[in-house]
């Protein structure tokens, strides 16, 4: 049953199948609830989130068409990741920025780079790469991506121009996009599995 | 937040790029990207690496002190059952093993996400969609199978903008599943991977955006309640999946506060 693809659980929760969406929740609560919870640095609060995400993936699936793309776990934490961003915001006074569920759909289209890496191993290799990146870049791309500041609110937290926030961010996600590109590629190589990109 | 720069101004882009990413551009600003982004070839090479990166991510949370508790998932297996809860005419594709849920389930919830959920137009719909089918179990059937035949449909009138198209087509609202479904199978040839996207506006606000239209069924879908909002729209934006901003005027317009067949 673990060789079931995330588009075929899909293709399983259109159909209704509480165990097809237990199977999702099994492969990546885990990760739905670290990131929740790095967001909102509350247990019960990511709880919410992980279960609110989830009854959401089980709502739109009757929607789901696998020819539209089947980048499932990138939706997922995309849901998981704009509640929580949104939670935070709203928690701590600052204007929420609340995402139309459909507006994120289009996730599931894109593809997913990371499909043949397991989460373990992604989650030692971005770790890996953060760690390498110049420190005020990586604290620029925390404050945006796990803080959901934008670039002009950073500038204020941080006291710096907003041209330079705008400079470490972009520079900071290049470096990590090479770092993490070369990662994938090097392991590719010296395992001979696809690339995916 | 921008002057109307030159919507090929790289330079203009470049700044916009990191916020763009990361989803914290401003309306303007992400329908202004969404433009560039449409015709740059730089940004077009760029974009997918750092779409990669971004998506990489979530994987760098650590490892919280506190495990994610088994009561969650009871949760998510009480809401659903409460959706598919068998009714009279329910086809037997539902399985049976979920069991029926408690009904102190919302009640675990704090008064937080309670705000959390009270402020989401789009939970509200699902909530709404929820009480109706635990009341009704009649309508349990009706959310497995997407399109709902047996979803009252209301006829919605629309018009296309531009007086050259002479395509037909269906617009139709589904107020079980709060859907709206465009429906056509002449619509104009698109050039270049754009496709069709649906829209749902209110007054001033930015544009909601829904599904593309699939070429092969020539449906387009967008969810939401039609008592929310003052108008459907239809643009031509990049493909595959679309904007989140329009880039483009309406072909199709149609209002939603009227009663209405076309």
């Amino acid at each position: 049953m673990t060789d079931v693809s995330d588009v075929e659980l899909m293709a399983q929760l259109a159909q209704r199948d509480p165990h097809a969406l237990r199977m999702l929740y099994e492969r990546y609560s885990r990760i739905a609830f670290a990131l929740a919870y790095r967001v909102t640095s509350e247990a019960t609060t990511a709880e919410e989130i992980v279960q609110d995400a989830f009854e959401t993936v089980w709502n739109k699936a009757t929607t789901f068409d696998p020819g539209r793309g089947g980048n499932v776990r990138g939706w997922l934490l995309t849901i998981v990741h704009r509640k929580a961003i949104d939670n935070r915001r709203r928690v701590s006074g600052k204007t929420p920025r609340p995402v139309p569920i459909d507006a994120m759909l289009h996730v599931l289209a894109l593809p997913d780079a990371w499909a043949e890496v397991s989460a373990d191993l992604l989650a030692v290799r971005v770790r890996t790469a953060l760690g390498n990146l110049p420190p005020d870049q990586h604290r620029i791309i925390d404050l945006a991506f796990f803080e959901g500041c934008s670039q002009s609110e950073i500038a204020a937290r941080e006291s710096l121009p907003l041209g330079t926030v705008k400079s470490r961010m972009r520079l900071g996600m290049r470096k990590l996009a090479e770092l993490l590109r070369d990662e994938r590629d090097t392991t590719a190589l010296a395992t001979g599995e696809g690339v995916l990109s | 937040m921008n002057n109307n720069p030159d919507i090929h101004d790289h330079d203009h882009a470049e700044t916009l790029l990191g916020d763009y990413v990361m989803g914290t551009t401003t309306p303007e600003d992400q329908a202004w990207m969404d433009q560039h982004i449409a015709t740059c070839e730089q940004c077009q090479e760029e974009l997918p690496d750092l779409l990669d990166a971004l998506a990489a991510l979530p994987f760098g949370a650590e490892e919280p002190p506190v495990a994610l508790r088994d009561e969650v998932w009871n949760r998510i297996e009480a809401t659903i059952a409460a959706q598919d809860a068998p009714g009279p005419a329910n086809d037997g594709v539902n399985p049976g093993p979920v069991s029926a849920p408690p009904p102190e389930v919302e009640m675990r919830r704090s008064p937080q996400h309670h705000e959390q959920t009270l402020s989401n137009r789009w939970l509200i719909g699902v909530a709404a969609v929820l009480a109706v089918i635990i009341l009704g179990a009649v309508l349990a059937q009706v959310l497995p199978g997407f399109g709902g035949d047996d979803d009252k449909a209301e006829s919605i009138a629309f018009a296309f903008t531009d007086e050259s198209i002479s395509a037909n087509g269906d617009l139709e609202y589904f107020p079980g599943e709060q859907k709206f479904e465009f429906s056509s199978t002449n619509m104009p040839d698109l050039d270049g991977g754009q496709v069709y996207q649906a829209w749902l506006i209110k007054g001033d606000e930015p544009p909601v955006p829904g599904g593309v239209m699939d070429p092969e069924t020539g449906k387009l879908e967008i969810s939401g309640d039609r008592a929310a909002y003052d108008t459907f729209a239809v643009t031509v934006e990049p493909g595959p999946a679309g904007s989140t901003a329009p880039t483009s005027d309406p072909v199709l317009t149609a209002p939603l506060n009227v009663e209405g067949t076309r």
